[in-house]
């Protein structure tokens, strides 16, 4: 009884802070299953994949209902994550986990401060009377208390990052948050209130398509999964509605936090030395 | 009508299909667990098979109710995307309803691949 309360806290926190940052939670909730809790990996990595699908539907409520995520960008850069998520398995062997925690690692650890040492510097305003382009949107930002209007570019390299992070996605069990939301941000000229919406709604597919090879070969362990989904479902609800009251400097600062944290992990774990 | 308001439209449309799909998977998972926390002597058995789910759900067994839950967490965000292929076929937004549709070949593909590889 005491393991199933336990399992409830780690998505709980996984859902609340996942959500607030517009990942799916996984990052958490991997290693602490497997290092706290005993819990297989593969058995973790089902969970895992099935609780970013439950943040990731609970947040999205929330943003979409805000107006802040950007759809057709949304779908379009889903097709780039579905293809890396279905691919995983075969870079898998081509690589080593070390070899890809080691790259991403270093990749997440420059991403993470660059995001940190600019977090003041905002998109270009946009006059009312230009062009946005297919992809580009409006929303209402909440806590300025105006209209924001943005044209998105180099959607090439966000097509490419999302090929990279669903095959991520595919191979640890993780939603791949980590690396849209910092592209979206900072490579794809998208506010950093519409790029968490937006990978909010994407990280559901990207889990989807990995829960569904786990669910077809017969990984999806109830006893554990059940626990989990309904701690991330509470948590999400919670940190979704907790990010539309944080100033976009400090949820792009907590998310430059979250991005290191998760690279100095993903390093130590190239390293032989981690939760993993 | 502009753009951003007929989308507005389908985001909230897009919200309550999302959140019947949680509520639905949440209410099946938590009346699973109340069932399973009945029984007593009988330890919640791994996923059962989809032609077992009506005679679980028929004889009130808790793995019936836990998997079907997670089936329609796993269902919600295809049916999500599937939403989209017809909100943008509505609106004429032709490119975005051919994306849409590839998406959903790439999440059949993978639930083929995970069969074919086992």
């Amino acid at each position: 009884m005491t393991e199933i309360a336990l399992l409830v806290v780690a998505g709980f926190l996984g859902g609340a802070f996942g959500s607030m940052v517009g990942l799916g939670g996984g990052v958490f909730i991997v290693p602490v299953l497997t290092l706290f809790l005993d819990v297989p990996i593969h058995d973790a990595v089902a969970a895992s994949l099935m609780g970013v699908i439950a943040t990731s539907t609970t947040g999205s409520v929330t943003y979409l209902r805000q107006g802040l995520t950007n759809l057709r960008l949304g779908v379009t850069m889903e097709t780039a994550l579905t293809v890396g998520a279905l691919t995983g398995g075969l870079v898998g062997a081509l690589l080593t986990r070390e070899a890809l925690s080691a790259v991403f690692g270093g990749v997440m650890v420059a991403v993470s401060v660059y995001m940190g040492v600019r977090r003041k510097a905002s998109p270009a305003a946009v006059p009312a009377d230009a062009g946005l382009g297919r992809l580009g949107a409006v929303y209402h930002d909440p806590y300025r208390g105006q209209e924001v209007r943005y044209p998105v570019t180099r959607l090439s390299l966000g097509l490419l990052v999302g090929l990279v992070a669903g095959n991520v996605s595919g191979l640890l069990g993780v939603g791949g948050g980590f690396l849209t939301v910092p592209v979206m941000r900072l490579g794809m000229n998208v506010p950093i209130r519409a790029s968490v919406a937006t990978s909010s709604l994407m990280l559901g597919v990207t889990a989807c398509s990995g829960a569904l090879v786990y669910l077809a070969r017969g990984m999806v362990d109830p006893v554990t999964v059940v626990p989990v989904v309904l701690g991330v479902t509470a948590g999400a609800f919670l940190g979704s509605r907790l990010a539309s009251r944080l100033r976009s400097s400090v949820l792009t600062v907590l998310t430059a936090a979250v991005l290191f944290a998760l690279a100095v992990q993903m390093i130590l774990a190239a390293m032989g030395i981690g939760f993993r | 009508m502009n753009r951003e308001c007929d989308e507005t439209r389908l985001s909230r449309s897009l919200s309550w299909l999302l959140l019947a799909g949680l509520a639905l998977a949440v209410t099946l998972m938590l009346t699973g667990a109340v069932l399973a926390s009945l029984r007593t002597g009988r330890p919640v058995a791994r996923e059962s098979s989809l032609t077992e789910l009506p005679r679980a759900l028929a004889a009130l067994e808790p793995e019936g109710f836990l998997d079907l839950g997670l089936l329609v967490l796993l269902a919600t965000p295809i049916a999500k995307t599937a939403a989209l292929l017809v909100g943008f076929a509505r609106r004429r937004a032709w490119l975005f309803s051919v994306i849409s549709l590839a998406v959903l070949v790439m999440l059949a593909l993978s639930a083929l691949l995970g069969v074919r590889a086992d």
